[in-house]
């Protein structure tokens, strides 16, 4: 009998722990320290571009942000993504934009619109559309902007950051922490980075239905 | 339900006129507004001891999925005020935009209802304190009732079903 009452209380517990992580999203994607896969993704000039491509032969990594056009915090990061790039590919980070909408669920993300964008805005760097989505699934991209900051060690780029821009998505005059640019400071002084991961809110990337 | 009592006060006091306050008539259906508030206020729900469910949910009207959510939020607000249960809708649009933006689709779309602004930028910050498994991308609910030690965490979109599945099981555990 007790045999009995334990096995039902152990079943009762397990019944319960699949029920409060039937919940739970699965973790996917990469966590800093994990190497990175390559993408070969169309580029708004129509051509495809990876991080292989010859252009980026002298990188020491590289700044991938998953952002969009709809997206209010997009749109809030827009000028210090342009400053982001325009400071960091000079010192061996070109940044590189990935769009992972689904433009069906979410129009404003089309290709043209993308290449609209980019034109408006004069964006310095490249602005790709996954459009299998399966560059923002491999990486764990879950919402625009997302920003991973890759360190080339030989011919694999490891995760070095993940996260926010900075800690203020308002004003960028009021953030205090430049995530990104102390990420991709320290692994030029060759320092480790000292805050890895951070969070931000932003929009949920619009999966394909 | 200490908690409701000081909300309802707090949304009065914040929403009406002077003279709808004064004169004792509030008109939640067309004075509404949302309240702005700290991390502080949050963490309080959060740590709320009192035997209620509490439904947070983080939303922001430039947010499709959250605002296709809501009226199901609303719905089953209505349908259970007899039960156990308090709603709570958290906004993270941006605080310049709550007269622009939120207050009027407060009035609209949310009479009667609890609406915070947060006015927090540094998400960071709290996110965690919400839940671990929370990476930032709205819309996402969280189910909490600390005196039954319930706790659920659903970052997604949720149709009319699910959530009505899910509050009465933290209803009825």
């Amino acid at each position: 009998m007790k045999n009995l009452f334990s096995i039902l209380s152990v079943s009762g517990l397990l019944l319960a722990l699949v029920s409060v992580f039937s919940f739970v999203q699965p973790q996917q994607g990469y966590k800093p320290g994990d190497a990175a896969e390559d993408f070969n993704l169309k580029n708004i000039d129509g051509n495809m571009l990876s991080m292989s491509n010859k252009k980026y032969a002298n990188a020491k990594g590289f700044i991938i942000v998953f952002t969009c056009n709809h997206c209010p915090f997009s749109k809030k990061y827009e000028d210090r993504i342009i400053d982001l790039a325009k400071k960091y590919e000079p010192l061996g980070f070109p940044l590189i934009a990935i769009n992972p909408n689904d433009p069906v669920r979410e129009p404003e993300d089309s290709f043209e619109n993308m290449v609209k964008l980019a034109k408006e805005k004069k964006y310095p760097f490249p602005y790709l559309w996954d459009e299998s989505q399966g560059t923002a699934k491999a990486y764990g991209a879950q919402k625009t902007p997302h920003v991973y900051v890759l360190k080339k060690e030989g011919d694999t780029r490891i995760v070095a950051y993940i996260g926010a821009i900075d800690d203020n998505s308002l004003k960028a005059k009021d953030a205090k922490v430049k995530y990104v640019e102390n990420a991709v400071d320290e692994i030029l002084a060759g320092k480790a980075v000292s805050n890895p991961l951070t969070k931000a809110v932003g929009c949920t990337v619009k999966w394909k239905q | 339900m200490i908690f409701d009592y000081h909300g309802n006060i707090l949304r009065t006091m914040a929403s009406c006129s002077l003279l709808g306050w004064a004169l004792l008539l509030p008109r939640p259906g067309q004075c509404q507004k949302s309240i702005t508030v700290k991390w502080e206020s949050i963490q309080r729900l959060l740590d709320s001891p009192d035997d209620s469910l509490t439904v947070i949910n983080f939303w922001a009207t430039w947010c499709k999925p959250c605002v296709k959510e809501l009226p199901h939020f609303e719905k089953l607000r209505k349908e259970w005020k007899d039960k156990p249960l308090r709603f709570r809708y958290i906004s993270l649009d941006f605080k310049d935009e709550k007269t622009k933006r939120l207050d009027p689709f407060t009035s609209k779309n949310l009479k009667g209802a609890h609406v915070w602004l947060l006015d927090e930028t540094d998400y960071n910050a709290w996110i965690d304190r919400v839940d671990p498994h929370w990476e930032g991308g709205i819309p996402a609910t969280l189910f909490i009732n600390n005196s039954k030690k319930i706790r659920k965490f659903v970052a997604t979109e949720l149709s009319g079903d699910n959530l009505r599945r899910i509050i009465q099981s933290c209803l009825h555990p």
